[in-house]
């Protein structure tokens, strides 16, 4: 009867250990650089604080789009804005991010940015992906329609 | 004499800006991959918006979005739409296209599109020409999906 119970005991312990490492996260760091393209009004016209195209280097090589979610103006001229940005990798998996920015002026239309995306899912390996990338980068001749900024990432993307 | 000379230089002084405006046309051809993304990454785009891979004369990004959508009864799909190419060079070329998606079985497409080149910047400002583009949707529906096309086309350019 004890050997029985023991039997099942450890049975039971198996399998809850199988699933706690089946389920289990794991967390690589990502980094490399992006440039991002101002995409004029016709190439967006549905997104009202414009949109950004851009190619990616390093962990996330591919292709990422992202769209102003919000812009608030200070006044000194800095610019506090909230974003929803995607990345396509080269290999096929999407990346999902929201972000929240400060774009510090530096002259008229040239910002220092500091932007932070938390992960929000994606696609293929980054199926329910969670985590941070916090971007440091410049923004050149920003105005609407035009511009480009140019951004180094790091981070940690989670993926079970 | 002095007239001939005269005529001579004025003739120099036209031909050389028409010959710095000279009319530059290049073969482009490449491979596109193209992942259509969920509403919540482009929640004001009333088609939906792709964003994509791009290998060959024009290495970068590419993102579009459809401007018309018209179902046919048997299936086939006719589009219009509206792409931006960013290339590694850090130069952009916008295009007007349309396209015909004809069924292969739910979900999946054989797709035959023309760009039409509607200018740029860098040195695709003054761009014209036309792509033209071949390949299949899988698993094509709102917010999901990957288009892969091969593309072949001519960019003009005033040099």
């Amino acid at each position: 009867m004890t050997v029985r119970r023991l039997v099942l005991t450890s049975a039971v312990v198996g399998i809850l250990a199988t699933a706690s490492t089946t389920f289990a996260q794991t967390c690589e760091p990502v980094s490399g650089l992006f440039t991002e393209h101002i995409l004029p009004k016709d190439s967006a016209p549905n997104d009202p604080a414009g949109r950004v195209l851009g190619n990616v280097q390093g962990t996330l090589q591919g292709a990422t789009t992202a769209f102003l979610s919000s812009l608030e103006q200070k006044l000194n001229g800095d610019l506090h804005v909230t974003t929803n940005n995607v990345f396509v990798t080269d290999e096929g998996n999407q990346l999902f991010t929201r972000g929240d920015a400060q774009w510090q002026e530096i002259l008229r239309g040239f910002y220092q940015v500091e932007l932070t995306l938390q992960i929000v899912g994606g696609t293929g390996k980054y199926a329910g992906a969670t985590g941070s990338i916090t971007t440091l980068g410049i923004g050149n001749n920003v105005g609407p329609g035009s511009g480009q900024f140019l951004q180094e990432y790091r981070g940690q993307v989670c993926t079970k | 004499m002095m007239r001939t000379v005269f005529v001579v230089l004025a003739l120099g002084c036209l031909a050389t800006p028409a010959a710095a405006q000279q009319r530059i046309c290049t073969e482009i051809s490449g491979q596109l991959n193209e992942f259509i993304l969920p509403q919540a990454s482009a929640p004001t785009d009333p088609f939906g918006r792709i964003l994509g891979n791009v290998k060959g004369s024009l290495e970068g990004s590419v993102t579009a979005f459809l401007t018309a959508f018209q179902p046919a009864p048997n299936g086939n799909v006719h589009v219009t739409n509206n792409h931006a190419f960013a290339t590694l060079e850090g130069n952009q070329l916008f295009t007007r296209g349309a396209a015909d998606w004809v069924l292969v079985k739910t979900g999946f497409y054989q797709v035959d599109m023309t760009l039409n080149i509607a200018g740029g910047t860098g040195k695709y400002a003054t761009a014209t020409g036309s792509i033209h583009l071949l390949g299949v949707g899988n698993n094509i529906a709102p917010g999901t999906g990957q288009f892969v096309d091969e593309y072949r086309g001519q960019i003009c350019i005033t040099q």
